[in-house]
């Protein structure tokens, strides 16, 4: 049995994109469109690992972090947050927002895999 | 990855079409926050997944784009009336650059810069400090430094690392893909079991590795830990380090927040439930629905007619039940391809938009029954003509604000779009109040191209329905909107094509209206079974007004080709005669009325069986020349019948008859 990696974002492409380069790396997929969803996927789950887009309409990503940080069972959970903003400040959210790795969407497609295998595996 | 390059390239049209609608509404509402949010958000999505699937450059321009509006998201910038042209001419140009991002032409190229420049300025103009952030450069790339190093690496994580999820066997692993490794684990740290917290490391690790790249770039690895650990990295041939690490251990505030709280109990999320209230499906499985049903159909009365034929009490109510079941099916498998005209409506306010502002002139486009349905093949169908009808009234029927004054006009002209179902039909009515048109001039205008003689009568409408005829063009001068003399008849043609009736009516000074009348669909129609001699023909109903039974052939008063029913004279037309050239005289006659245009005419056939449904199937080649007859229809005992188009007949027979005059 994989283990289970919860994909938050509201683009319809790009959770079935993410899912689907996970799939293929033997994952499990659960989708969530807002942070506020991937909270309430999370309660009696075994999850392994959240990658989440940082901005979404209802609850971003760092709000949820936070609130997941906050979950008994959550609290260590790997989280892969991405910044699609080109200019963004990428240490500045690795500093602040409690994820564990922060990614460029560019930067996703290419690193998502290599880098969930190594942080769950 | 490339099998998402079409999903992406679908839902990058699909955002833009989106955000087209909602900067036209802005425009409407400018302050509308709601309408921002989803524009910006919009944007934002494009922007991400252009990012993500290598379309640098959408995703680029798209940030200039996007950072208007955040500004106007902030309140820092107004949403005016150049914000709002220049956001409509970038979608147009993001649109055309989904589906070439390389950018080919020199004409796009130009327009990719000018667009470009002009977002920055509007950019900079609000915020005169804010420099547009050049996209990413690439990564540094090493400089050419070929011979290995030895490098010696402490690594200790601080107390609280595992507080955000990391784990330090994945920088490890990270560093060993830089190079040839040796890793020690120190673990003097670690205290003695009683006193442990196990959510706290207490291990650190040291690391020898032989590589190429430089310090900085193993410090990267590093890069989402730094906070969180002491790095040191030296060099180890000699022993100074090459970089120092900030050894800042700042307590991150998160975790600090988290050691302090109390494990609280979350309240339980109420787990939000997934209805999926529409599936997307592919239009062309629908299309495979559609001409399986209508097989269905086909089939469906060949069992009805071999019930007939073997009279079966059972039978009889199984073909019943099932005949009741497959018309059922039949209407909801057309509904499935209804679509509400609304969905067809956006290009055309952007045309009304766009053009009214070329031509100077202030045009507002109100629509009426948006919500009203049609069968997906004829929208399509109908987008082109509807969008040349905009075309004329914009530039030939709405005036200049000054002319309308004169007229004792509002200066704002307007242009209705009005959809309305009417039993089988849907209308369009495109409705405008401008200058209208006179009837005079087109007939003088007629004439003077030779279209009909000096001295024919004709009435408004048939003065009206000249412009639909092949090579008549009213403008007086050419421009590139409209005019171009292919206009009306090729409106007419493509109209006729979705088996749509147009008629226009107009007053001057008051306006045109321009209305067209539409099938449901196209593909199965009710109809009229009739024979004649041997052969089975289908009308249809809708054009269909009555059947009468002809008492004898006296009746016809084949002198001037007219039938006097209730008291009323209308021309008939002998179908066996048009058809085979001979008169059937024999059999019993009967008579169906049908419309043609406003006239009633009267159709003279062998028999009628019934109403039948039939499923039209085109015919081939050598049938395109019989434009009287528009496909053909399997019936229930195998034989083909053809359905016929009446207008056509008609007006062929009074073609034939015009010229049998003239000569």
């Amino acid at each position: 049995m994989g283990k289970t990696v919860l994909i938050v974002d509201d683009s319809d492409l790009v959770r079935r994109v993410l899912g689907f380069t996970l799939k293929k790396e033997g994952f499990n997929t659960l989708f969530a469109e807002e942070g506020k969803e991937a909270l309430s996927l999370l309660e009696g789950r075994d999850i392994s690992l959240i990658v989440s887009d940082l901005n979404m309409p209802v609850m971003g990503g760092l709000e949820m972090i936070k609130e997941v940080r906050e979950m008994e069972n959550y609290r260590f959970m790997p989280v892969v947050l991405f910044v699609s903003d080109a200019g963004a400040d990428l240490n500045h959210y690795i500093r602040t927002s409690g994820a564990t790795i922060v990614f460029d969407k560019d930067a996703i497609k290419e690193k998502l895999a290599s880098t969930v295998k190594k942080l769950i595996w | 990855m490339d099998q998402y390059k079409s999903s992406y390239i679908e839902e990058a049209h699909e955002l833009i079409a989106e955000m087209e609608t909602s900067l036209l509404q802005l425009e409407q509402n400018p302050d509308n926050e709601a309408l921002i949010q989803q524009v910006f958000r919009d944007m934002h999505t494009l922007k991400g997944n252009s990012a993500m699937f290598g379309f640098k450059v959408i995703a680029e321009f798209t940030h200039h784009l996007e950072s208007i509006y955040e500004l106007i998201r902030s309140g820092q910038q107004k949403v005016t009336k150049e914000v709002l042209n220049v956001s409509l001419a970038s979608l147009d140009h993001l649109s055309a650059l989904v589906n070439d991002n390389s950018l080919s032409s020199a004409e796009s190229q130009n327009k990719h810069k000018q667009l470009t420049a002009k977002l920055v300025a509007l950019v900079n103009i609000t915020n005169a400090k804010e420099e547009i952030a050049e996209v990413d450069n690439c990564l540094q790339k090493p400089t050419g430094i070929e011979e290995c190093k030895v490098y010696e690496i402490l690594f200790s994580p601080a107390g609280n690392f595992f507080y955000n999820g990391s784990n330090p066997l994945y920088y490890l692993d990270e560093l060993k893909s830089l190079g040839e490794c040796t890793i020690e684990a120190l673990t003097d740290n670690i205290p003695s079991i009683d006193s442990l917290d196990e959510t706290l490391c207490y291990t650190s690790w040291k690391i020898e590795i032989k590589t190429k790249v430089q310090p900085a770039e193993i410090k990267k690895v590093f890069q989402y830990a730094e906070h969180l650990c002491v790095l040191e990295i030296a060099e180890k041939a000699s022993v100074e380090i090459a970089e120092a690490a900030a050894p800042a251990v700042e307590e991150p505030k998160l975790a600090a927040e988290i050691k302090g709280a109390k494990p609280v109990q979350k309240e339980t999320v109420a787990a939000k439930k997934n209805i999926i209230s529409s599936v997307r499906v592919p239009s062309e499985r629908l299309d495979t629905l559609m001409s399986l049903v209508s097989e269905l159909i086909t089939l469906q009365a060949k069992l009805g007619t071999l019930t007939e034929q073997l009279p079966h009490s059972e039978l009889l109510a199984v073909t019943e039940n099932l005949e009741k079941i497959s018309t059922r099916l039949r209407d909801n498998a057309f509904s499935m391809s209804l679509v509400p005209v609304n969905n067809m409506l956006t290009p055309f306010s952007r045309l009304v938009r766009d053009l009214s502002s070329d031509l100077n002139k202030e045009i507002d486009f109100v629509t009426e029954g948006a919500e009203t349905e049609l069968d997906k093949n004829i929208m399509e169908g109908l987008a082109d003509p509807v969008m040349h009808l905009l075309r004329n009234s914009i530039d030939h029927g709405i005036e200049d604000p000054d002319t309308r004054e004169k007229a004792g006009k509002p200066r704002n002209g307007t242009i209705l779009f009005k959809a309305y179902c009417s039993g089988t039909n849907v209308f369009i009515e495109i409705k405008d109040d401008g200058k209208g048109m006179d009837p005079e001039m087109i007939r003088a205008k007629a004439v003077q191209k030779g279209i009909i003689n000096k001295d024919e009568v004709l009435s408004e409408k048939e003065v009206f329905n000249l412009i639909f005829l092949p090579g008549f063009s009213t403008a007086e001068k050419i421009s590139e909107i409209s005019g171009r003399g292919v206009g009306m008849d090729v409106v007419k043609r493509k109209i006729t094509d979705i088996h749509g009736q147009i008629k226009i009516s107009s007053q001057v000074n008051v306006g045109t209206t321009i209305s067209i009348k539409l099938p449901l669909t196209v593909s199965i129609i009710d109809g009229l079974l009739i024979k004649v001699q041997d052969a089975d023909f289908v009308i249809p109903l809708s054009s269909v007004d009555r059947c009468f039974e002809l008492h004898s052939p006296a009746d016809l008063n084949h002198f001037n080709n007219v039938i006097v029913l209730d008291g009323e004279q209308i021309p008939f037309i002998n179908l066996s005669e048009e058809f085979n050239g001979i008169e059937d005289i024999t059999e019993s006659q009967e008579i169906i009325i049908v419309y043609h245009e406003d006239h009633k005419v009267a159709l003279v056939a062998g028999h009628v069986v019934g109403k039948f449904q039939a499923v039209l199937k085109p015919l081939g080649r050598y049938f395109l020349q019989m434009e009287s007859i528009s496909g053909a229809a399997i019936l229930g005992d195998g034989n083909i019948a053809l359905v016929l188009d009446t207008n056509k007949v008609i007006e062929q027979y009074s073609n034939k008859k015009r010229l049998a005059l003239c000569h």
